[in-house]
């Protein structure tokens, strides 16, 4: 019996590798009103907590990594704890950028079930980037890529596994309670944010690099520079991106949203929407029925106007535009004295159900309306 | 078994005499043996020379080619940096000769400026690491962005000049 005992425990312990913890810690915050995070290089899952506690629950799985080297690897990620009057702050830094899954050294792939998958996935993932999307293609085209990323990590991790090669899980989840959740703010640089299903209050976050996922924000500030950022659902927001790879938003309501050399790609404009853009993408693929205004002003922008289904109004003033119709008329408008004027114009054409008045003001700006249209001139 | 120790000194053993031709027989067997044993000079030599090469073989040998290696990768990507930075040079005559726009000119090379810092950081990175993939694909993908930020800006500017044009408004 001992024997079996002995070995079971043996041949488990290869099967089930070993989660070393770098951090168990909960700490109990009825006295704080806010909470700030300072972050660096690291993968972090925030839920909420079931307590009235924070718990940092930080754990690493290292496959093939000595005593010495997991000792140091755990070593450089260091965590302090401050408070000032009812706030309470954690800066957590690594000195290595902790990925979810890592293979050291980390190796791109060739041949085989991983290569097959990449491949799949990239060329749905080209396909998804090309084509129009709604609110709900966005949201589950988006979680479809988790799942798929998940199917990518257990692949990676056999091939690991069979080459012997140091391999790395990271299991960093912060849990924070309902009254600090939303009263949070977090500043970080190259990490990588997933709140789950969790819907987000009065969130102030700055985030250099990386990758952030929410799914639903209200009354939050999020300003991310050169990083991507997926958003489910926005409403009394303001967003700003600089010179981000990606920000793709399924819905967005009563936000504004400040763009400079990024890419963003919003499902459903909502209501009262303000959108400012120096030199970005623009992708605007549907309207809500009643979005009632929506205003953007932009200089070098590359607009793509996807128009309501309802019946709407839109002026573009401003100069120096090219629009580019039914995807081959092309028509470039210029000033020569550089004044503003109005370069288009869409009047109400019947009586049917008003969705909202659109206004653009644009300079030096491509303005793409793929939809068929009949072009006059005044 | 116990045994008394003072037992063993009782024994006749230690009162037996010598034999008398003992001392000649004991230096002649000395003699016998430092004749063979003579100091194996050559030998040891031979010894540690292959010592010698066995432990530079071990401790030189794989550290000279990965530090060969490795300079090798830093050497290409030196050639690759050398490469792109005069086509970003290039591309950023270009920009300037097909704008005026003194605003536009301005924000890209505050851009650049930013992108170039951002390199010397993941340069020293490298240097650090020199087998780090990914701090070898950011450093190239650096590079890429510069040079396409500047060729994206021309297509657009060349884009708003097109052949058809209309001074008055467009009515849809």
């Amino acid at each position: 019996m001992k024997r079996l005992l002995f070995s079971l425990c043996f041949v488990s312990s290869f099967i089930y590798a070993q989660k070393e913890t770098v951090f168990d810690k909960s700490i109990s915050v009825e006295n704080f009103k806010s909470l700030d995070l300072h972050i660096e290089n690291i993968t972090l899952d925030v839920r909420k907590s079931k307590d009235e506690k924070v718990h940092l629950d930080f754990k690493l799985e290292l496959d093939n990594f000595s005593k010495k080297e997991k000792e140091e690897f755990i070593n450089q990620i260091k965590l302090e704890q401050n408070t000032f009057n009812d706030k309470l702050s954690f800066t957590i830094k690594s000195k290595e950028e902790i990925a979810k899954r890592q293979m050291f050294p980390d190796e791109r792939i060739t041949g085989g079930d991983l290569s097959k998958l990449l491949h799949s996935t990239m060329k749905k993932y080209v396909k998804f980037n090309s084509e129009r999307k709604t609110k709900k293609g966005i949201i589950i085209g988006h979680n479809g890529f988790f799942e798929e990323y998940a199917e990518y990590y257990i692949l990676k991790e056999k091939l690991a596994k069979s080459k012997k090669v140091k391999y790395l899980k990271s299991f960093f989840t912060i849990y924070i309670p309902e009254n600090l959740l939303y009263n949070l703010t977090i500043k970080a640089k190259e990490c990588r944010f997933n709140f789950g299903e969790l819907e987000l209050k009065n969130l102030n976050l700055f985030t250099d690099g990386g990758y952030l996922n929410i799914s639903k924000l209200t009354k939050s500030k999020i300003t991310c520079w050169n990083g991507a950022v997926f958003l489910g659902e926005v409403d009394s927001s303001i967003i700003v991106g600089r010179s981000t790879t990606n920000i793709l938003i399924g819905g967005i309501a009563n936000s504004n949203l400040i763009a400079e050399y990024t890419k963003v790609e919003i499902g459903e404009v909502g209501e009262y929407n303000d959108i400012k853009d120096f030199n970005s993408k623009i992708y605007l693929y549907n309207f809500i029925d009643h979005f009632k205004k929506f205003n953007f002003k932009g200089e070098y922008s590359e607009i793509h106007f996807y128009e309501p289904e309802k019946e709407y109004t839109m002026v573009c003033r401003g100069h120096d535009a090219t629009y580019f119709f039914n995807t081959d008329t092309i028509v470039s408008q210029t000033s020569n004295t550089c004044k503003k004027s109005k370069m288009m114009e869409r009047k109400r054409k019947n009586d049917k159900e008003f969705s909202g008045d659109i206004q653009f003001d644009i300079v030096h700006t491509k303005f793409y309306y793929p939809t068929e249209v009949k072009i006059n001139k005044k | 078994m116990k045994r008394d120790i003072r037992e063993l000194f009782k024994e006749d053993e230690f009162e037996k005499e010598l034999p008398e031709n003992h001392r000649i027989e004991f230096l002649e067997k000395l003699k016998a043996t430092n004749e063979k044993k003579k100091f194996p000079f050559k030998k040891i030599v031979g010894y540690v020379a292959s010592v010698a090469v066995l432990v530079s073989v071990y401790l030189f040998l794989p550290k000279n080619k990965t530090d060969e290696k490795n300079q090798q990768l830093l050497l290409h990507v030196q050639e690759i940096e050398t490469e792109y930075l005069k086509n970003i040079n290039t591309e950023w005559n270009n920009f300037l000769e097909l704008t005026n726009d003194e605003k536009l000119i301005e924000r890209y090379d505050e851009k650049l400026k930013e992108l170039s810092a951002d390199y010397k950081v993941l340069s020293s990175k490298l240097n650090e690491k020199p087998n780090d993939i990914n701090v070898l694909e950011a450093l190239i993908s650096n590079l890429q962005k510069r040079l396409q930020t500047l060729k994206d800006i021309q297509e657009h500017i060349k884009s708003l000049k097109q052949k058809k044009v209309t001074y008055e408004t467009i009515v849809i």
